[in-house]
């Protein structure tokens, strides 16, 4: 078992370009991999790639119960069994495959317009998804 | 008395001059235009050399220059004397002839050239062609009868007086040439003469007795102390009406100008708040889209958790979670057939139960750990979701606030740069400086006053007891009373002569009051606006505007310098001196269409008296040539010769 959580090699510099946008500046690496793994998640479908394409991206022990609990999650609905649970590279391998898929996704709606825009869509489609989910939803920018 | 002739030999720019005044029909109005520091100012102060001695119009930058021409200084060998002279001709109404003439012989070092010998001397020639000659003090009580020196302030004079004139403190003045004018100095002197007699007699009656003449000295110290403390007073009142009338001038002239100063400060402090507010805004947007993500994270992934969740409850209402119980420590009980918590041996029933508590779960105890425990976790992803949606609202208010916020000081900032960009922001700020030091000044010296005002009233105290010691020791003094009787003689003639001379001086008070009014009505072009013009006790001039407010202050500077000019003419009139006037820069100080009126106002007072004008180009504008060409005698004067020599030339 490995302690750390990995990206494909190439995505490396989506996420460093990623994290000089106004909207990510400064975030931690770990959370631009679960907003992308979210992205993966959402399109349906996870990209496998070869271990010897990865990259050391952090270390698991970033990861907060909160994050677990997603990454399960994720894990879980991807899976016949629960019993992949108590199998935690399993777990985060699948977080890593919707990561690799979710990150272009990511990327083609922050940095396909300039950064005050690419911020007001990002609001804006988080609303959307939001009440799209009936979840409580934020106010939107006017 | 007009002036006929000036003639001026080697004094100071003018190596050789004559400059004549021939008598004239109508106006009797001398013009002379002249760059400065060409030779214009020199006519006055030759006047004043050669009656006075002196050069009170002098530019800072020509002191330390030789009196005689330099010229004629650098043709002249070392050591040699240089003859500076100059004579006025005066003629009379009666037709006689006065010559003032002073003739002074300089010794020439390098470009220096120091007095060696001076002399004044006047002659007269009268009507029948007979002549005098006078000199020495002679010379000077002639000297006198044309204009002594107490006066010719008010006769050759540079026109920044008449703008200066009613400055804090100029009723002083006012009073000194009351004074002058009543021909009172002798009483003045009387005054003065018999109060030391008095102090005298009262000293001597004092020696009489030791505790008397202790008395005397603790009287004479307390009289000192409350005349020094009156003088400070005074100054005092003097220096705060200073304060305030700079600063009424200074509020003038800073109105409409912001302070610029403050407006910096301002400008600074805004400066700092925006880049506080911008930071506090990029942190706050760092945490709003923080916030974002994780719930657009969460958002993404809600369909997972939410079947994560209805996953969790089927299992567990299929009592498919299995307890948390280590499966290790379910192994170990089994293998040792021993209770691993109570110690208790199993028997075949317990041995049955274990069994079938494992065989009861079909997930794996470790699996059904992880789904129990991320069943309890994401009972409150929804709470996570609505917390982080509250908070995203809550930073996004704030964030409007700030940007809001932001803009406003924005705005605030170029209002402010607009505003210094529109000004001339050293001279503003230096208004704003002066204004500052007057302000501090006025409240230093408001609270002198009253200190000052509590001193005196302290000394006066001490003088009345001092006084009363001192008679109580002098009634113990027999031989005493003669110098009481004398001092009391001394003291009764004193008032006597004091209010002999402010009789004089209030009748030559009322006389300048009613002559300044009537000039002033006769020269004033706005006739609608004055009501009254008096001249008060304390000497100071009241202006009333036709509807009975306080007016002086109000004037502009054209009519300040009409009042000025009314209150000359009025001390000519009253003096009884006929002597000419003479003005150096005389519309210097009035501006462009204000100058016509002053212009039209001395053109009038040439028609009774000989006026001399030195002008600048720029000053004898348009306004006031065309008034005063076809009226007067214009001179130009010229440097010529290396800039050394100045010669007037006759225009018209």
């Amino acid at each position: 078992m490995t302690d750390r959580v990995y990206v494909h090699k190439q995505d490396r510099q989506v996420y460093d370009d990623l994290r000089k946008e106004s909207l990510l500046k400064g975030m931690h690496a770990k959370d631009i991999f679960l907003l992308a793994m979210g992205y993966g998640f959402a399109s349906g479908v996870p990209r496998e790639f070869d271990r010897k394409d990865r990259e050391e991206f952090f270390w698991r022990y970033y990861l907060q119960p909160g994050d677990w609990a997603l990454i399960k999650s994720i894990a879980l609905a991807c899976s016949s069994s629960p019993n992949i649970l108590g199998d935690e590279d399993a777990v985060i391998n699948l977080a890593e495959q919707f990561a690799h898929a979710g990150i272009y996704l990511l990327a083609g709606e922050i940095k396909s317009t300039s950064s005050e825009s690419a911020d007001r869509a990002f609001e804006k489609a988080l609303s959307g998804i939001v009440k799209q989910l009936d979840l409580p939803a934020p106010a939107e920018s006017e | 008395m007009r002036i006929e002739k000036l003639v001026l030999r080697n004094y100071r720019a003018y190596q050789s001059q004559e400059i004549v005044f021939p008598a004239v029909q109508g106006c009797d109005l001398w013009i002379f235009v002249a760059d400065n520091t060409v030779g214009k100012t020199t006519i006055l102060n030759a006047v004043n050399w050669c009656l006075y001695y002196d050069e009170p119009h002098r530019l800072k930058k020509s002191e330390g220059l030789p009196v005689p021409n330099l010229l004629t200084v650098r043709s002249e060998p070392e050591g040699s004397s240089v003859p500076v002279k100059v004579e006025i001709w005066t003629r009379s109404s009666n037709n006689e002839i006065t010559v003032f003439s002073r003739e002074a012989s300089y010794k020439v070092i390098g470009e220096q050239a120091f007095v060696q010998s001076n002399r004044f001397v006047v002659r007269t020639v009268g009507t029948s062609g007979d002549s005098e000659f006078y000199e020495n003090q002679d010379a000077i009580d002639k000297r006198d009868r044309f204009l002594p020196v107490g006066l010719r302030d008010y006769f050759f004079f540079d026109a920044e007086k008449l703008d200066h004139y009613f400055e804090p403190g100029y009723n002083t003045a006012i009073e000194q040439a009351v004074l002058n004018v009543s021909q009172v100095g002798i009483l003045k002197d009387m005054e003065k003469n018999l109060e030391d007699l008095e102090k005298e007699y009262r000293r001597s009656g004092a020696r009489l007795s030791p505790s008397a003449e202790k008395a005397e000295e603790a009287l004479d110290k307390a009289n000192t102390d409350l005349k020094d403390a009156e003088d400070q007073l005074r100054d005092c009142g003097l220096q705060i009406e200073k304060a305030r009338s700079n600063l009424a001038e200074i509020t003038s002239r800073i109105q409409g100008y912001p302070d610029a100063e403050a407006l910096e400060i301002e400008l600074q402090k805004l400066k700092t708040d925006r880049k506080t507010k911008e930071d506090t805004l990029v942190s706050r947007e760092r945490e709003r889209f923080q916030l974002m993500t994780e719930l657009m994270t969460l958002a993404k992934a809600w369909p997972a958790v939410k079947k994560a969740i209805d996953t969790a409850n089927e299992k567990e209402a299929a009592g498919e979670i299995p307890p948390n119980i280590s499966p290790d420590l379910l192994k170990q009980i089994l293998g040792e057939s021993k209770c691993q918590v109570c110690g208790r041996d199993l028997d075949a029933a317990a041995v049955g139960f274990v069994t079938a508590l494992m065989e009861k779960y079909s997930l794996s105890t470790k699996a059904g750990v992880e789904l129990s425990r991320l069943h309890g976790s994401l009972q409150s992803t929804h709470n996570t979701i609505r917390s982080l949606s509250e908070r995203i609202r809550a930073t996004k208010a704030e964030v409007d606030i700030l940007r809001s916020e932001i803009d406003g000081i924005t705005a605030r900032i170029e209002d402010i740069g607009r505003r210094l960009s529109e000004i001339n922001v050293e001279h503003v700020k230096k208004l704003h400086s002066d204004r500052l030091q007057f302000e501090q000044a006025l409240e230093m010296n408001i609270g002198l006053k009253t200190l000052l005002i509590e001193r005196i009233s302290t000394f006066r105290k001490q003088v009345a007891e001092a006084e009363s010691v001192l008679s109580s020791e002098m009634a113990k003094v027999k031989q005493a009373e003669r110098y009481e009787v004398l001092k009391s003689f001394a003291s009764r003639a004193r008032d006597a002569v004091t209010r002999a001379k402010e009789q004089i001086m209030n009748e030559t008070r009322t006389r300048l009051e009613t002559e300044t009014r009537d000039f002033f009505f006769k020269l004033l072009w706005r006739h609608d606006t004055y009501g009254d013009v008096s001249i008060k006790e304390d000497y100071t001039i009241d202006v009333r505007h036709k509807f009975g407010f306080p007016y002086l202050g109000t004037m502009s500077a054209a009519e300040r310098e009409l009042l000025a000019l009314s209150f000359t003419l009025a001390l000519h009139t009253v003096s009884g001196y006929d002597s000419p006037l003479f003005i150096d820069t005389p519309v210097g100080r009035v501006a462009g269409t204000q100058r016509k009126p002053v212009a039209e106002m001395l053109t009038e007072v040439s028609k009774d008296k000989q006026c001399v004008l030195l002008f600048i180009p720029d000053e004898y504008s348009s306004e006031v040539s065309r008034v005063m060409d076809p009226v007067c005698h214009k001179n130009i004067i010229k440097m010529t010769i290396g800039e050394l020599v100045a010669g007037v030339e006759v225009v018209s």
